[in-house]
């Protein structure tokens, strides 16, 4: 089984005393899938690890059963198109692809050949002359892409590689991942937009704080995180009360003191209408409240960070 | 052909790739510009000689070896060679990093020894294009300001000849030497400086060291091979201890041992880009 799936068993990263990512857990199929989590979650750390650019500290990774130590055997299975937008002084798009594929082994004539039709493929035939340090940002990406995926590798890793791209960019470069996906590719692309992979991905990796927080189809994530409760940590001068009112609350599942009579961590399913109840119980009452505020960050805290204000989906 | 061959000639061409790789982007496009103008310095000296030199010199041709080996040793191997090393090789590992490309290479299929090993021959490449033909030009330019007959006459006698032929295997080795010591020390300092200033340091000291750690040290090699035997009084307390031979088989052995450390550090290396 390992043969054909990426696997992360207890890998953990620190750079110094900081956090890259912890005890990463995870399995990944072929197919389209996305690598989602707020900026510094670690989607960049987890990428370099599968790629042998950083080692981690404790565990192991296998790349369809290869060792990300072992460049010689992964890259010739593998594609990495990298956050960085920084290029080989003085190269051309079509320098930079050629130099590519030579140390892939191509002969020179073969080299040029599939660097050409390499640059028509994500359309920057009409500046495969030019130096990339001139190129616009989409035109960056899309040299990147193409660096990535000129061997044609059996696996891809793209981090965030629908930045910097217009519209209509991002429709044809969705477009060609899906059909590389289609052909029974692995494809990772990481986001922190959680809608732009939600769409397009067959599953998803949701990162948080260097850990998976969910992980698997798209629609099951959703459901996981819908039905998980959120905890929410209440200072108040009558803690007990207010235990007891927003315990009888239909979508509160608990309600927990703590610190004697000052503090309650309430569950609840369903943050918006806890908030309207919790304002409504307290005026009634007239209780002093101190402060409200998440008691865990769990998935659903990520969730609604990473969909910003568009209301969680039904 | 069998695997293991059939391995060892794709590595082999791996690093013909990355070697022809460096070199272009070190003197591509005019970017080696800085470095050929530097490493034009001796022969500048040279033609300002051959337009100083008094008549009374012109026709003694003795002093002018012994003149040229000087210059030679003083100037061209222990400063010019040397600097050009430190540039060139230092700034091999420690350039793509600065640049953050580095990631490029070791996103090949090629074993980061072989990167390394690629890498140190492209430098080495570009050095040998600028410094060999710098060498010549200072020794062809020391004989001819004896007159074309006269210095030629004598520059291409068998004697003539094998000093010159001395002199490149002399920067030829340099590059060599020096090349691996500040390879290895791209991989490990920030500053390139920190470790050339130290090694410099370390060079003069070295006739006064014992002979185990002047092993380590690149001048005292060339200086066993130099066609004319240099000798500077009381303070040159002692020359190389070491035969030709030998001095040059310490120096292939000592820069080997720089590459394999050099490759064992680069295939433990990680892209941060963070330290600089
Ligand atoms: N070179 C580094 N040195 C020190 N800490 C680092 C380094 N790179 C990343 N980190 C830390 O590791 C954590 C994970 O960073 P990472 O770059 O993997 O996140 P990311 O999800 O890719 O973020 P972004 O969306 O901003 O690209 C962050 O806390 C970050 O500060
Ligand atoms: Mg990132």
């Amino acid at each position: 089984m390992s043969a054909d799936t990426i696997v992360f068993e207890s890998v953990s990263k620190f750079y110094g005393e900081v956090l890259g990512v912890n005890r990463i857990e995870l399995s990944i199929e072929a197919g389209l899938t996305g690598l989602v989590g707020p900026n510094g979650s670690g989607k960049s750390t987890l990428m370099n690890l599968m790629t042998g650019l950083l080692m981690p500290d404790r565990g192991t990774i296998r790349i369809l059963g290869i060792d990300p130590g072992d460049p010689e055997t992964l890259f010739r299975t593998v594609g990495y198109c990298t956050q960085w937008d920084t290029f080989p002084p003085g190269a051309t798009g079509e320098t930079f692809l050629v130099n590519t594929l030579l140390l892939h082994g191509e002969s020179p004539g073969r080299a040029r050949e599939k660097a050409s039709s390499m640059l028509r493929k994500v359309g920057l035939e009409d500046a495969e002359r030019r130096q990339i340090a001139a190129y616009s940002k989409g035109m960056k990406q899309r040299i990147k892409l193409a660096h990535s995926l000129c061997h044609d590798p059996r696996v891809l890793v793209l981090d965030e590689p629908l930045n910097g791209l217009d519209p209509t960019g991002r429709a044809e470069i969705i477009e060609l991942f899906t059909a590389l996906a289609a052909e029974g590719r692995h494809v990772l692309v990481s986001s922190h937009i959680l809608h732009e992979v939600d769409l397009i991905a067959d599953s998803v990796v949701m990162i948080h704080g260097g850990k998976v927080v969910a992980e698997g189809a798209i629609r099951e994530v959703r459901e996981e995180i819908i039905d998980k409760p959120i905890q929410v940590l209440i200072r108040c001068d009558r803690a007990r009360d207010l235990a007891a009112r927003v315990f009888a609350l239909e979508h509160v599942v608990q309600a927990r003191l703590l610190d004697g009579d000052f503090s309650v961590v309430v569950a609840t399913r369903d943050s918006a209408n806890f908030f309207l109840d919790l304002a409504r119980i307290v005026t009634d009452d007239q209780l002093t409240v101190e402060s409200v505020m998440p008691a865990d960050e769990n998935v659903r805290a990520v969730y609604d960070y990473l969909i910003g204000n568009e209301g969680v989906p039904t | 052909m069998s695997s293991g061959n059939v391995l060892l000639m794709t590595r082999l061409r791996q690093i013909r790739v990355v070697g022809l790789m460096d070199i272009r982007r070190t003197l591509g496009a005019r970017r080696g510009f800085g470095l050929i103008v530097f490493a034009l310095l001796p022969v500048a000296l040279a033609v300002l000689r051959a337009m100083t030199l008094p008549d009374s010199l012109r026709a003694d041709l003795g002093r002018t070896s012994t003149e040229l080996a000087n210059i030679f040793y003083i100037l061209q191997l222990r400063f010019i060679v040397y600097f050009a090393c430190a540039f060139l090789f230092v700034r091999s590992f420690r350039g793509e990093i600065l640049q953050r490309s580095l990631h490029y290479l070791f996103l090949a299929p090629v074993r980061r020894e072989v990167l390394a090993v690629g890498k140190y021959f492209g430098a080495l490449g570009s050095a040998l294009a600028t410094l060999l033909p710098s060498t010549t030009l200072l020794a062809v330019i020391f004989y001819l300001a004896h007159g074309s007959e006269l210095g030629l006459g004598l520059l291409f006698t068998s004697r003539g000849l094998s000093h010159l032929a001395a002199y490149l295997a002399a920067t030829a080795l340099a590059c060599v030497g020096y090349g691996a010591l500040f390879f290895l020390a791209g991989l490990f300092f920030r500053n390139p400086m920190i470790p050339a200033g130290l090694y410099l340091g370390f060079e003069v000291l070295a006739p006064f060291l014992p002979v185990t750690l002047r092993v380590l040290s690149v001048a005292q090699h060339l200086r066993a091979i130099l066609p004319v035997k240099l000798s500077w009084g009381p303070l040159d307390m002692v020359g190389s201890p070491f035969g030709p031979f030998v001095s040059v088989l310490l120096l292939l052995v000592v820069s080997a041992a720089a590459i394999a450390l050099a490759a064992w550090r680069a295939d433990h290396l990680e892209i941060t880009y963070s330290d600089g």
